[in-house]
């Protein structure tokens, strides 16, 4: 099923790369307004406390200082992305080391930080909970007394303390599986706090304009949303506030967050200026929105014959203070906690629960990289327990076409076992080792493309030049060039002549952003829909033109061709149209993607040598196959499965916020260890032979696909090399060396 | 950022001067600044002036002297890395300083300043920490997360010293030339470099206004007849292969002259507030014929005073099995 295209397929360089290297795109951090302060926030040291008493007389009379805002100087009302729990300033109480507690705004940054020095509060400590599973106890505080206030609480509440999502997926008789089952096996495992890193710290910009209406630039990717989030805790109308287009410097899931924006405001209010907050990193680390840890329980009945008869999964995330920062309270990625895998009898119990840490948000594939870590591995402990190899052990068990997954869904054209079997072929699984310690470790994983809204419009001038214009931000993916292909090969022009604007939300209605995988497959869709509409009005001109009938006239590289052979090329088309109309044509379309019936399967062979004296791990290499659709473009294809790896393997191996007390202690990116260059292993990718998508030309989404299954991957290749199972991220020197030990007793 | 002067003086005696005029300011050297910059930034201290050292001449390059090397203080940690006497005659402080922290901060950072860089300790680092470092009344550590403090050599504050270049060369007999308001002095490695027993919010012999101006490396010894220069090692162990300070990290230096090993010294980084010398892996290699030496029972004796503290048993195996490497490495054929 191989179409011949032109521009689709075709590596093309991104559009806005030279002008991010150049340092000419515009990041919210480049905004500068006239008569701008800087705000800045006091963060609370505590975990858990009452605030006594807030002075911030001597604050306000620091020359330079415009305004300074406490809880009690705005709205007593709450923000969320879903769930609405989160203050804006803390009021009474403070439940996270980090809060914030107070804000400043002033003439510059510097006044503004010495400002904060000049708050005095007094706080009432108050007993902490920091460990989810406390958490969940009647012993334990219950952090938000009020929960069943807040607006966005999914309903029925769970009974449990300090619950605020149970969510549950069933498929069979749990407890028949079990019973039908000739052996059980059951293992723990525990994930980090680990934080997107991407480059560009949240930053926020406010403007309350003469008109009243609320001018926003803040680097966030879904401004729609974000608008509706800011409309509610703001109480106004959402036309009053305009959010406006930014390039963001990295988003891997952190950046749908509203973060500073709903503070930023009341500050702008008070202080009668526009204000712009920009987050350094040591906020990011204390105070951003970092992946949740997990606690994951797997319990799994075998038959004899090796075939997974019953799954039952508990996962325990610690959100932290704060449900707020997830667009759906839960994180759905817990359905994975089966895997790809022929299971009939499944039951998955998942706990979102508060305490007193830093609330933790989403990032790329929520919940799927902690319940695939602990998947995989459990396979691979399962496997050598019975003495079945990993590889074959898990294509007895995967998907086939046809099958339902765990939690019954059913997917078209499943090749979970094609994507094994290249994986384990393309990396040699079965040729011996060069040396002792040296270890394969396979995984796999899926991801659908997201669905969503999405509108766009084409519009094509009189040179016969197009430009997509779209509320789609770019956070660094390559996106729209991808778009600009979709349009190019739609319309039969070079991609040079389609050109991209990026409206801000006044444009059109919504649109979704990215996220989930979803914008080659949403926004794709829509691009596509507007280009075909452009194609049509334009067919039914040039018809005219060439006086025949609309459906004899083809469009074949940039030239109409009516059925008796007479010609005319798009650009002339366009240029009599658009000296007709008056303005340029355009064609539209607002399109809302239904769930793709296609997933993406990833599977992983990672090869890695142990240093047994000191517990050091070095990945060799990686394999990593796809399940794709049509490639629209392999380099950004290609970039998105090189950062997606490396950024799983900083997962495994290094990547920790370490907490105590609730207190973030690696505040710094030295500390905080993300892989450099060096630790980059050799990257072997295989992309199976494109078999259909439901994104354009029969496309898939590819941004959320190769991160999930690589801790899985390490981890069995190290358990492979060492003998001795890590259920624990990351996987240091220390636990290596321990694992080791613990093995010679 | 707190904000602060910044000066540029072209001698030594105004340096100085600058650094101790009246009244005091908290004034700070700053070389290449990768470290006094993010002490700035983090709000660990708030100098009033910052004294760059750019503009002080003779602090730079590496000569080769009659005693042996003298290198500037202001010598980059990339120069160092890359220059051939060192590379060739003192092996492990081209190792040591070729595989510290990322080739951004090589370029950078300056022999002068990884010797006087402050600790990595993640409480003296954070601003919600006052830990006895930084003046306050406690150590954070105690109740909290040891593993990446020290072993030994702990006296109410537990850090190790984080400078890689440091271990190497205090196993090249290295003497620090040091300029002050009172003129000039030499120390020799081990006596520049104090524990928290000695003062717990320094981790040198400087005195206020003084500056670290040069770094000498005496030629080695000459060998008997069949000698050869010694060699030496540096290995490390760490959680990412680059920007990433030592778990525990060993230097070992062996000068071996007809199948004997005359001069023996080895040091142990991320164990100890100070480098720390193992004595007693010394003491087993000195005099020893190599076809003698079992390196596994010299790993054996690297720390021997060692007290772990709750998170870090870890790094004792580690120094154990480097220690044995090295020497494995140096008395291998
Ligand atoms: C991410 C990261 C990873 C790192 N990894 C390593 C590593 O693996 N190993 C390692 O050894 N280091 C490592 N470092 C530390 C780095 O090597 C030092 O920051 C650098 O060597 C300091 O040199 P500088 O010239 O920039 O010093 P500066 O930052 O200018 O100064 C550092 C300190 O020394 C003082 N000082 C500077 N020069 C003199 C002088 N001549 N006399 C007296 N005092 C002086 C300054 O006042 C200041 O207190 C790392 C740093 C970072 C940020
Ligand atoms: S070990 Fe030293 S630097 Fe670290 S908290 Fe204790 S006193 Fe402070």
């Amino acid at each position: 099923m191989v179409a011949a295209y032109s521009v689709v397929g075709q590596p093309v360089v991104r559009g806005e790369g030279a002008d991010k290297v150049s340092g000419q795109a515009i990041y919210t951090s480049d905004i500068t307004l006239p008569g701008m302060l800087w705000g800045q926030v006091l963060r609370s040291p505590f975990p858990h406390a009452r605030i006594v008493s807030i002075d911030t007389s001597r604050a306000a009379q620091l020359p330079g200082v415009h305004a300074v805002i406490t809880g009690q100087d705005i709205p007593d009302r709450r923000v969320g992305r879903l769930l609405r729990d989160c203050p804006v300033l803390a009021r009474d109480k403070v439940l996270f080391v980090g809060e914030k507690v107070a804000a400043v705004a002033a003439t510059d940054p510097d006044v503004a930080e010495e400002a904060l020095l000049l708050i005095d509060v007094e706080y009432e400590e108050l007993p902490a909970v920091f460990d989810p599973l406390e958490a969940m106890t009647d012993a334990a505080p219950t952090l938000h007394e009020n929960l069943a206030s807040y607006p966005g609480l999914p309903r029925p509440m769970s009974p449990v303390n300090n619950v605020f999502a149970h969510n549950v997926w069933d498929k069979g008789e749990i407890e028949q599986g079990f019973a039908e089952s000739d052996l059980v096996f059951e293992h723990t495992f525990t994930t980090q706090l680990m934080h997107q890193a991407y480059l560009e710290p949240h930053a926020c910009v406010v403007d309350i304009d003469s008109d009243g209406r609320v001018q926003v630039w803040a680097n966030n990717k879904g401004p729609f949303m974000l608008r509706e989030q800011l409309a509610a805790v703001w109480e106004l109308p959402q036309e009053q506030i305009r959010i406006n287009p930014c390039s963001i410097g990295g988003d891997f899931g952190g950046k749908g967050s509203f973060m500073d924006v709903p503070l930023c405001y009341y500050l702008a209010q008070a202080a009668g200026r526009p204000v712009k907050m920009v987050m350094d990193y040591i906020q990011e680390l204390m105070a951003g929105n970092p992946r949740h840890p997990g606690l994951i329980t797997l319990k799994t009945g075998m038959k004899a014959d090796g075939r997974i008869w019953a799954r039952q999964a508990r996962t325990v995330f610690n959100s932290g203070a704060y449900g707020a920062f997830k667009p759906r309270v839960h994180l759905r990625g817990a359905d994975h906690s089966g895997g790809p895998y022929r299971i009939p009898h499944v039951h998955i119990d998942s706990y979102m629960v508060y305490t007193n840490n830093i609330p933790c948000g989403h990032m790329r594939a929520p919940a799927k990289p902690q319940v695939t870590f602990a998947v995989e591995s459990h396979m691979d402990l399962i496997a050598r327990a019975m003495g079945l190899d990993p590889y074959e052990f898990r294509m007895l068990n995967v998907l086939q076409d046809g099958d339902a997954n765990p939690v019954g869904e059913e997917w078209l054209n499943i090749r979970a076992g094609d994507a094994l079997r290249q994986a384990a072929e393309t990396a040699g699984w079965y040729q011996p080792k060069a040396k002792p310690y040296t270890g394969r470790g396979i995984s796999i994983s899926d991801q659908p493309p997201g669905s969503g809204q999405s509108a766009a419009e084409v519009q094509i001038d009189a040179d016969g030049k197009a430009t997509l214009l779209m509320s789609l931000w770019d956070t660094g993916t390559g996106a729209h060039t991808v778009l600009r292909q979709v349009v190019a090969e739609t319309l039969t022009l070079p991609v040079e002549d389609v050109g991209v604007v990026i409206q801000d939300t006044d444009a059109v209605a919504f649109e979704s952003g990215p996220g989930g995988s979803r914008v080659t497959y949403t926004s794709g869709q829509s691009a596509l829909g507007a280009a075909e509409d452009l194609r049509e009005q334009l067919t039914v001109l040039a018809a005219e033109y060439l006086g025949g009938a609309a459906d004899s006239v083809t469009l074949q590289a940039g030239q109409f061709q009516a059925g008796d052979g007479r010609a005319m090329q798009l650009k002339d088309v366009a240029a009599q149209a658009v000296a007709t109309l008056g303005e340029p044509l355009s064609g539209q379309k607002t399109y809302t993607a239904p769930p793709s019936e296609y997933t993406s399967y990833c599977a992983q062979v990672a090869e890695v040598e142990v240093d047994p004296e000191t517990g050091e791990v070095t990945v060799n290499k990686l394999v990593t196959a796809h399940d794709v659709g049509t490639v629209l473009n392999p380099l950004t294809h290609q970039g998105q499965i090189e950062g997606g790896v490396i950024q799983g393997l900083g997962y495994a191996l290094m990547e920790e916020m370490e907490t105590e007390e609730g207190r973030v202690s690696t505040l710094s990116l030295g500390d905080y260890k993300i892989p450099t260059i060096k630790d980059i292993p050799e990257l072997v990718t295989v992309l199976l032979e494109p078999a259909g998508g439901p994104a354009p030309f029969a496309s898939k989404g590819i941004g959320e696909s190769s991160n999930t299954p690589v801790a899985g991957a390490i981890a069995n290749a190290v358990y492979d090399a060492i003998g001795a199972p890590i259920t624990q991220l990351p996987i240091t020197a220390e636990r290596v060396l321990r694992a080791i030990r613990g093995k010679e007793g | 950022m707190h904000p602060f002067q910044y000066t540029e003086p072209q001698t030594l005696a105004e340096a100085v001067a600058l650094l101790t005029a009246a009244p005091p300011v908290d004034a700070r050297i700053i070389a290449g600044g990768s470290d006094l910059l993010d002490e700035v930034k983090e709000g660990i201290i708030a100098p009033g002036r910052v004294v760059s050292l750019a503009g002080v001449p003779d602090l730079d390059g590496i000569a080769e002297t009659d005693g042996g090397l003298s290198i500037g203080a202001m010598t980059t940690i990339a120069d160092l890395a890359a220059h051939p006497v060192i590379r060739a005659g003192y092996t492990a402080l081209a190792e040591a300083a070729g595989g510290l922290a990322t080739p951004q901060i090589r370029n950078v950072g300056t022999l002068g300043g990884n010797l006087n860089q402050r600790p990595r300790c993640w409480y003296y680092r954070h601003p919600l920490t006052p830990c006895l470092k930084k003046g306050g009344d406690r150590c954070y550590a105690l109740a909290g997360n040891t593993k990446y403090l020290c072993v030994t050599g702990g006296d109410r504050c537990y850090i190790v010293h984080p400078s890689d270049t440091a271990v190497a060369l205090s196993v090249m007999e290295a003497t620090i030339e040091v300029a002050g308001a009172d003129g000039s002095r030499t120390l020799p490695i081990g006596d520049f470099f104090v524990g928290p027993g000695v003062d717990v919010t320094r981790e040198t012999a400087l005195e206020p206004g003084e500056v670290v101006t040069r770094i000498n490396l005496p030629r080695p010894a000459a060998l008997g007849a069949g000698g050869q220069p010694p060699g030496s090692v540096y290995l490390k162990a760490r959680e990412r292969e680059a920007g990433d300070f030592a778990l525990v990290s060993v230097a070992a230096r062996l000068g071996i002259a007809d199948g004997v090993i005359q001069q023996a010294a080895v040091a142990l980084g991320g164990v100890a507030p100070v480098p720390y010398r193992a004595r007693a892996v010394e003491e087993y290699l000195q005099g020893r014929a190599i076809s003698a030496v079992d390196a596994a029972h010299a790993g054996t004796l690297a720390l021997p005073d060692a007290r772990p503290m709750t998170d870090n048993g870890y790094k004792v195996v580690m120094a154990n099995n480097l220690v044995k490497q090295a020497v494995a490495r140096l008395t291998a054929g």
